[in-house]
């Protein structure tokens, strides 16, 4: 390849210009993403409103239980004594199904719309 | 030629370029203390060929650093262009060494992974980097050498006498007025010796002073070469 | 300017001959904070989404605790707390929740009454419609439980009330954008609610209090406890504080399993950087006898580890990103968002900015051209002809 100075300079400008992009495609993103974002908090305060639970529909390791705010206070296997239990009935791996059928409740959709 | 007698007749004369009192250079290896130069006291004028000769480990190699500013003595005085490094800080070492010294390594010091021309150009890196002139430049030095074809060869690619050449090139590309070459022409046969030794002579007459070290005889015994110094375990003879 | 310049083309054609090592760490980088940043966008993201909600919460709820559990409240108390000064509203809810076994999770079914649906919602919140006030059996499904069931608007859900089937209908979905507080919700008319829940006429599951001024959160809850005897006040602030701790906590969780990537990483790039290669040893005394000076050598080298860590780092954040927000962070999700059946399907909206980025980035890059600094600083002071003869 024959000498040329400024060639790596060159390149590593294009470099530099294509990370910037990236970059400016990522703040637009991050715009875009935000542009709506006053209706949709409308919208979903509404939503939050209507449901009144100071929880979310997030599940706390244990999947019978998402509301942290029905934990009961006394809980056993608390990290340590006095500690906040952040999460209740924490457990990676849940109870055998059939403890779990127990009291369940059988839920069928019915198709009305064409798919 | 026979200058030899005029050159060395006033060591301490105002023409001195390089110069060394008494300097002392010892290594530690271990417990022991390995004396690599043990007082040297040398002074060479302008635009002068000299030669070191001496067999490996006389001190040829760490003599020529301390010429150079390279090296520092462990004790004495060493002087380019009368100004004493010894004393100088780094930085103040390393733009007169810049300005003034060309210095070719013994072991082929030409950076591997770059092209022959890259490596040529290097010296001119911390000043901004080759414009068009230097280019120009350095390709002639290169033609000098008979490498203009290998310019855009990788170091790793090219012979060993064509290595040799290409480091000696590189030193002259920033045209300094002194010149140290570490054995020139170690890795070379008769014809590329000779047009090295050829154009040591050449640049003699251009007004640079030139040392070359070396253990090649055939160096040392060219008529054309103003001082021929003999070195052993670390002193002149 | 032009000594930098010419530095910096000097340090990109090194870049480029140890191409090999450089990428490794380059990409070993990338790969840790662009874990990091995952974690932190997400974590970041999800506490914007609880924050920006927050405030549409009731500031106390109030449960009747019997025997040490919760339990069913009256009706009739809202009128003991309606009457207090800071209050500005009291609600009595029913709401509570059914186990479906083929979906392995709860159900949340809310009764709202025909008012509450003509007040707080517009047809705009649901795909579909709202239910028509007074229509007993129309319901909204939440976004997650409508995806897992199939169910598009308009469709039935069979479910055993009192040992008899009924059919409800799903006349409206909520968006997904509101996903993170309805995913697994069914709202349904109040006496529907209390049907499938078996909460007797008069009662309800607990009260949710709005204040005029939340300050008085406490005043509250000490009338309603000398009012109902055993209860349990849950105020607003306190469960937000247990969310931030909870993601805290799992993103902090997270990132200690992190550490064994990280310490491997630094090993590497600690070995890789430090143990300066006879090569480069000898490359930096070339360029000392041929001219530079040490701040050359090792501008030269901060350019040069500066590139490595800067591309490296940036690329991970990028790909951070990327992993995030367009694919859903598969992976991280559960780890940080619980393990569950019915997962909200996130609308999730990026909280950091550029100057977080940044610092992100400064605490990668300045460390280890710090590094890698220290043997090249070592190699540079030293005399050329030592660097170079220290390795032959
Ligand atoms: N950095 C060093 N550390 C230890 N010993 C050294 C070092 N440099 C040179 N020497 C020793 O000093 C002596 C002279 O070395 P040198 O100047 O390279 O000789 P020459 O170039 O004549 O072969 C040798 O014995 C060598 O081993
Ligand atoms: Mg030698």
């Amino acid at each position: 390849m024959p000498y040329t100075p400024g060639k790596r300079l060159i390149r590593l400008l294009v470099v530099c210009a294509l990370f910037a992009l990236a970059l400016i495609v990522v703040g637009l993103d991050v715009r875009a993403r935000r542009q709506d974002e006053a209706t949709r908090i409308g919208r979903t305060r509404a939503v939050v409103g209507l449901l009144g639970f100071a929880d979310l529909a997030l599940s706390s390791d244990a999947r019978w239980l998402r509301h942290p705010s029905q934990a009961e206070s006394g809980a056993a296997f608390a990290d340590l004594p006095g500690a906040l239990d952040i999460d209740p009935a924490g457990a990676a791996i849940g109870p055998p199904l059939t403890l779990l059928e127990q009291g369940g409740t059988t839920l069928t959709v019915v198709h009305r719309s064409a798919p | 030629m026979s200058g030899d007698d005029e050159r060395t007749e006033s060591p301490e004369s105002t023409d001195e370029v390089l110069g060394v009192s008494e300097v002392f250079k010892r290594y530690r290896d271990g417990d022991a203390t390995v004396e690599a130069v043990a007082g040297v006291t040398l002074s060479l004028p302008r635009a002068s060929l000299n030669v070191l000769v001496g067999p490996s480990g006389a001190g040829k190699t760490t003599l020529l650093g301390m010429l150079g500013g390279l090296v520092l003595p462990t004790s004495g005085d060493a002087r380019i262009d009368g100004v004493s490094v010894v004393h100088l800080r780094d930085h103040h070492r390393t733009a007169l060494r810049r300005t003034k010294v060309g210095f070719a390594f013994q072991d082929l010091a030409l950076i591997q992974g770059m092209t022959l021309l890259e490596n040529v150009l290097l010296p001119l890196t911390p000043r901004g980097g080759a414009r068009k002139e230097d280019v120009t430049r350095a390709e002639a030095l290169l033609e000098r050498f008979g490498l203009l074809d290998k310019r855009d060869r990788r170091v790793e690619r090219l012979s060993g006498g064509e290595r040799q050449r290409g480091a000696i090139a590189r030193t002259l590309v920033l045209e300094p007025p002194i010149l140290l070459l570490d054995e020139p022409t170690a890795h070379l046969d008769s014809e590329n010796a000779a047009a090295i030794v050829d154009a040591l002579v050449e640049l003699r007459d251009d007004g640079k002073t030139v040392v070359a070290a070396t253990h090649d005889a055939r160096l040392a015994e060219d008529g054309r070469v103003d001082r021929s110094l003999t070195m052993r375990d670390g002193r002149l003879c | 300017m032009r000594r930098a310049l010419a530095i910096l083309d000097y340090a990109l054609g090194a870049t480029r001959r140890r191409g090999g090592r450089n990428l490794a760490i380059a990409l070993g980088l990338a790969f840790v904070v662009g874990l990091v940043s995952a974690v932190l966008l997400l974590t970041g993201a999800l506490e914007r989404e609880f924050a920006l909600s927050v405030d549409a919460t009731p500031d106390l709820v109030v449960q009747r605790v019997i025997a040490g559990r919760p339990a069913l409240i009256e009706v009739d108390s809202v009128e003991r707390l309606r009457g207090l000064p800071a209050v500005r509203s009291v609600r009595a809810r029913v709401w509570g929740y059914l186990f479906v076994p083929s979906l392995e999770a709860n159900v949340t079914i809310v009764g709202a009454s025909p008012g509450e649906l003509g007040d707080t919602l517009t047809d705009s919140i649901v795909e579909g419609r709202r239910p028509r006030p007074g229509a007993e059996r129309e319901c909204i499904a939440g976004d997650a439980l409508a995806r897992h069931l199939g169910l598009r608007p308009g469709d039935g859900i069979a479910l055993p009330v009192h040992g008899e089937i009924r059919v409800l209908d799903a006349v409206g979905l909520f968006h997904a954008e509101s996903a993170l507080h309805s995913a697994d919700v069914l709202v349904v008319s109040e006496a529907m609610a209390r049907d499938l829940l078996s909460v007797p006429e008069g009662q309800a599951t607990d009260l949710a209090i709005r204040l005029t001024t939340p300050d008085e959160a406490g005043v509250v809850a000490n009338h309603a406890e000398i009012a109902f005897g055993q209860v349990r006040v849950l105020d607003k602030r306190l469960l937000a504080r247990t969310y931030e701790l909870t993601f805290g906590g799992r993103s902090g969780l997270s990132a200690i399993m992190l550490l064994p990537a990280l310490a491997a990483f630094l090993l590497l790039a600690w070995e890789r950087l430090t143990g300066l290669g006879g090569v480069e040893r000898r490359e930096i005394g070339v360029l000392k006898a041929i001219g530079w000076s040490t701040s050359d050598v090792l501008l030269a080298r901060v350019m040069e580890s500066g590139l490595v860590a800067l591309g490296g780092a940036l690329f991970g954040l990028l790909a951070g990103y990327l992993y995030v927000f367009h694919l859903g962070a598969p992976g991280l999700r559960a780890a940080l968002l619980g393990w569950s059946t019915l997962y909200p399907e996130l609308v999730l909206v990026p909280n950091a900015d550029l100057g977080q980025a940044a610092a992100l980035l400064g605490a990668v890059v300045v460390p280890f051209i710090a590094v890698s600094l220290v043997p090249a600083w070592r190699a540079a002071v030293v005399d050329p002809d030592e660097a170079m003869r220290g390795t032959t």
